[in-house]
């Protein structure tokens, strides 16, 4: 997202901070479709995602006096509060449709490295640390931010016992952080 | 020092959303009386969010009238939608049935 947008973004949300339901309509207007694909891509669910998306921008107007423009972008700050609301909700329910997990079983690691790659042109902490894990450690890292995944999820995609998979994974996460700040 | 390194796997853990249920409710219970775990989990969204540009967007319904309504009460509605507010479609058309029977009885008896 370019900069200017980003100032205006920050500057919109400090409107709706003060109350001002004509920015909130403009803040609704220009990022509703983030916050819609970002509801679809982890819930997989057309209807449940519309609903979500209301529960979303209801908690933006409560929340926006604690946004603060110093720590983080307006979408970064948005993008969150949508994935902990898509994420709090598949976590209480005890299933979800199931489409992508097919298409990832057969090669779902070899594309992420690419994707992985791809990412490592930002020159950003995340990537080059990600780039330094197993395949299927940072697969497993990718899947869990973008798609919601569950450690259940996780452990049927890659047909390893749930157990192995949280104990791998919280390995590489603490290796993750070790990564990152040393490079900080 | 295992507790300081279980609780950074942990509150990974807790960004990523790979928490489930109890254990995701527990430990925002725990972030809620614990700044450094706060700040834990802060830093770790902070490094995610790297991977923000992957979400692709789509067109979302308009779902602000909703919100409008959830958070401000009423919403202002145009006039003649106010006006027929609450009236259902079976009761107007039950009104011009009426209103034709009406005008056809005394049709009749004007007739003759």
């Amino acid at each position: 997202m370019p900069n200017g947008q980003d100032q205006e973004s920050d500057k919109l949300l400090g409107d709706v901070a003060a109350g001002s339901r004509a920015a909130f309509k403009l803040f609704y207007e220009h990022h509703s479709s983030l916050v819609f694909g970002v509801l679809l891509r982890i819930t997989r669910d057309r209807s449940l995602a519309e609903d979500l998306l209301q529960e979303v921008f209801v908690k933006v107007w409560r929340y926006a006096p604690s946004f603060d423009a110093s720590k983080a972008k307006a979408s970064t700050w948005l993008i969150s509060i949508a994935r902990n609301t898509a994420i709090d909700n598949i976590r209480k329910q005890s299933r979800r449709p199931q489409t992508d997990l097919i298409d990832e079983r057969n090669g779902g690691t070899t594309t992420s490295s690419e994707d992985i790659a791809l990412n490592a042109d930002l020159g950003r902490n995340l990537a080059h640390c990600l780039s330094l894990l197993d395949d299927k450690h940072s697969w497993a890292v990718r899947k869990a931010y973008l798609d919601g995944y569950s450690y259940q999820e996780l452990s049927d995609a890659l047909g390893t016992p749930l157990n192995t998979v949280r104990s791998w994974l919280r390995r590489s996460l603490k290796r993750l952080r070790d990564c990152m700040d040393t490079k900080e | 020092m295992t507790d300081q390194t279980d609780d950074i796997a942990l509150a990974a853990e807790y960004s990523l959303g790979l928490l489930d249920g109890n254990a995701r409710d527990a430990f925002a219970a725990r972030i809620s009386s614990d700044p450094t775990l706060a700040a834990m989990v802060d830093d770790w969204d902070a490094q995610f969010s790297e991977l923000n540009g992957e979400f692709e967007t789509v067109q979302a319904p308009n779902v602000m009238p909703q919100i409008e309504q959830q958070l401000f009460g009423q919403t202002r509605r145009p006039l003649l939608e106010r006006l027929f507010a609450g009236v259902a479609l079976w009761k107007l058309a039950l009104l011009g049935v009426l209103a034709l029977v009406l005008v056809k009885a005394i049709l009749l008896i004007t007739l003759n």
